[in-house]
């Protein structure tokens, strides 16, 4: 067993420890809403794009994950027995669960499988060529995320809340008082509890902090 | 030389043609009032639709019990009133107009990956709050840990459909409706969305008002995932626009201690 799980090691370049490479940056940086939608729809135009150059009309199939989420009654639970794969088939997507016992044994995360005789075989080469886009585009979100709002954070300038988004805060900068206001990912941990709607922070030193909590009658004295 | 005048005389005929043209769109108009474009967002169509005089789903605010510290109470067992014609695959996203008391009305989208904001979008102007119906803004330092009793609360929320500065997605809401009510509902479905970005899920958000007030008293959000029928997702909830130890004038949006 441990010389096939050698063989399979060496020859498919699979191992144990990897994760899913979109889920994963999800989950270990903090991101804009709209920067966490790019990505996962991103990932869908990536894997259809992969399967159109790389297998026309063939089956293609994408390892998501080690798990399958589904939702039950309002509630995310999770399927342990199965990989979640995104699957294409004639230019459509679909989310599948493929019991585990049908891939190989070590971990299949963002390989790329075709069909042949009813039997999943393994694509390095659109594996490759997947996980390479994949990466990109994570960066080149975050990236993006990053240059705006660096853009936006102007030492010395008040911003109100206009909106709490789980730990990110919508500002509007009150200084400068430009269209529209932005979501801002960098909020100190400490001051979550008062950056509450109708606050104003301050970016001083390179970060934000308390600054009053009168953004409403601020608003109003500006009408 | 002078200039030879020119009068053009209009003759009755073709004024009556003009006339009797001018009344018939003025009645199609009447009797078929279009939805008017509010231009793309995310390549979807944004329409405002004529606000109906009732919602036929609406909740009806006396068969609401009392609020009594729970900020929701489940309706007609938790079941949204959508039929078999309301499911589709199609991405929309549908507001009220004002009504005559500038009040805003139901809030209806299909929730997809299509109408929820990506990379680029803007959140667009926030706009004066004033003109929202019943915002009459206070402090309650000693009451409200947050200090003021309001905020400006999307009927459809904006990591949902990205609309952030369109008036008919507003209404004046307390804190306790905006957190405690409806965002554990809105972040239901944009998980269960981010979790299967192919599917959709039908969203209708009702403010329901007694009589002429200008705030409303709660808000009733029906969800269901349209491609297993609401095996997933399936809610009808009625939320209340309160908060609690402060009385609410909700003719006027005034408000006192309790």
């Amino acid at each position: 067993m441990s010389e096939l799980s050698n063989y399979l090691k060496g020859n498919l370049g699979l191992t144990k420890e990897e994760k899913p490479i979109v889920d994963e940056f999800l989950a270990n940086n903090i991101l804009t809403d709209t920067s966490k939608n790019a990505i996962i729809d991103g990932e869908i135009g990536m894997v259809l794009e992969c399967a159109n150059s790389k297998f026309q009309n063939q089956e293609m199939y994408f390892v998501k994950d080690t798990k399958v989420p589904y939702w039950r009654d309002n509630v995310r639970q999770y399927d342990e027995s199965s990989f979640s794969v995104l699957k294409v088939q004639n230019g459509q997507i679909e989310k599948v669960a493929v019991p585990k016992e049908l891939l190989p044994e070590i971990s299949c995360i963002n390989k790329v499988f075709t069909k042949e005789n009813g039997k999943y075989v393994y694509e390095k080469e659109a594996s490759l060529y997947l996980q390479d886009a994949l990466k990109y585009l994570t960066e080149s979100v975050a990236t993006k995320q990053e240059l705006y709002l660096g853009a936006q954070r102007k030492e010395g300038h008040l911003y109100l809340v206009t909106e709490e988004l789980g730990n990110n805060r919508c500002l509007w900068d009150l200084t400068g008082k430009p269209k529209n206001d932005f979501e801002e990912v960098c909020i100190p941990k400490n001051i979550l509890d008062v950056a509450n709607e109708g606050a104003v922070l301050k970016f001083n030193n390179g970060k934000y902090e308390f600054y009053s909590d009168d953004g409403f009658d601020r608003m109003v004295q500006m009408q | 030389m002078g200039r030879k005048r020119r009068n053009k005389k209009i003759s009755i005929t073709e004024l009556a043609i003009a006339i009797i043209l001018v009344a018939i769109f003025a009645v199609y108009e009447y009797i078929n009032p279009e939805a008017e474009y509010l231009g793309t967002s995310n390549n979807v169509a944004v329409q405002n639709v004529v606000q109906q005089e009732k919602v036929a789903t609406a909740v009806d605010l006396e068969s609401v019990p009392e609020y009594s510290e729970k900020p929701y109470v489940e309706i007609n067992n938790n079941v949204p009133y959508f039929t078999e014609e309301d499911y589709t695959v199609e991405a929309f996203e549908k507001y009220s107009e004002w009504d005559n008391l500038g009040r805003s009305g139901v809030a209806y989208a299909n929730i997809c990956m299509e109408v929820m904001p990506k990379d680029g979008e803007e959140r667009g102007e926030i706009g004066m709050v004033k003109d929202l119906s019943g915002w009459q803004q206070k402090r309650y330092d000693d009451i409200i840990k947050d200090k003021y009793l309001y905020n400006r609360c999307h009927l459809i929320g904006w990591q949902l459909a990205g609309e952030n500065a369109n008036k008919q997605n507003l209404i004046t809401g307390t804190r306790y409706l905006n957190t405690e009510g409806m965002l554990p509902f809105e972040n239901i479905v944009a998980e269960y969305i981010r979790d299967n970005p192919t599917k959709h899920v039908l969203y209708r958000v009702t403010p329901i008002y007694e009589g002429d007030n200008l705030l409303a008293s709660g808000v009733q959000m029906e969800a269901i995932s349209v491609e297993d029928r609401g095996e997933s997702i399936c809610f009808n909830v009625y939320c209340y626009n309160v908060q609690p130890g402060i009385l609410i004038d909700y003719s006027t949006g005034e408000s006192f201690e309790g």
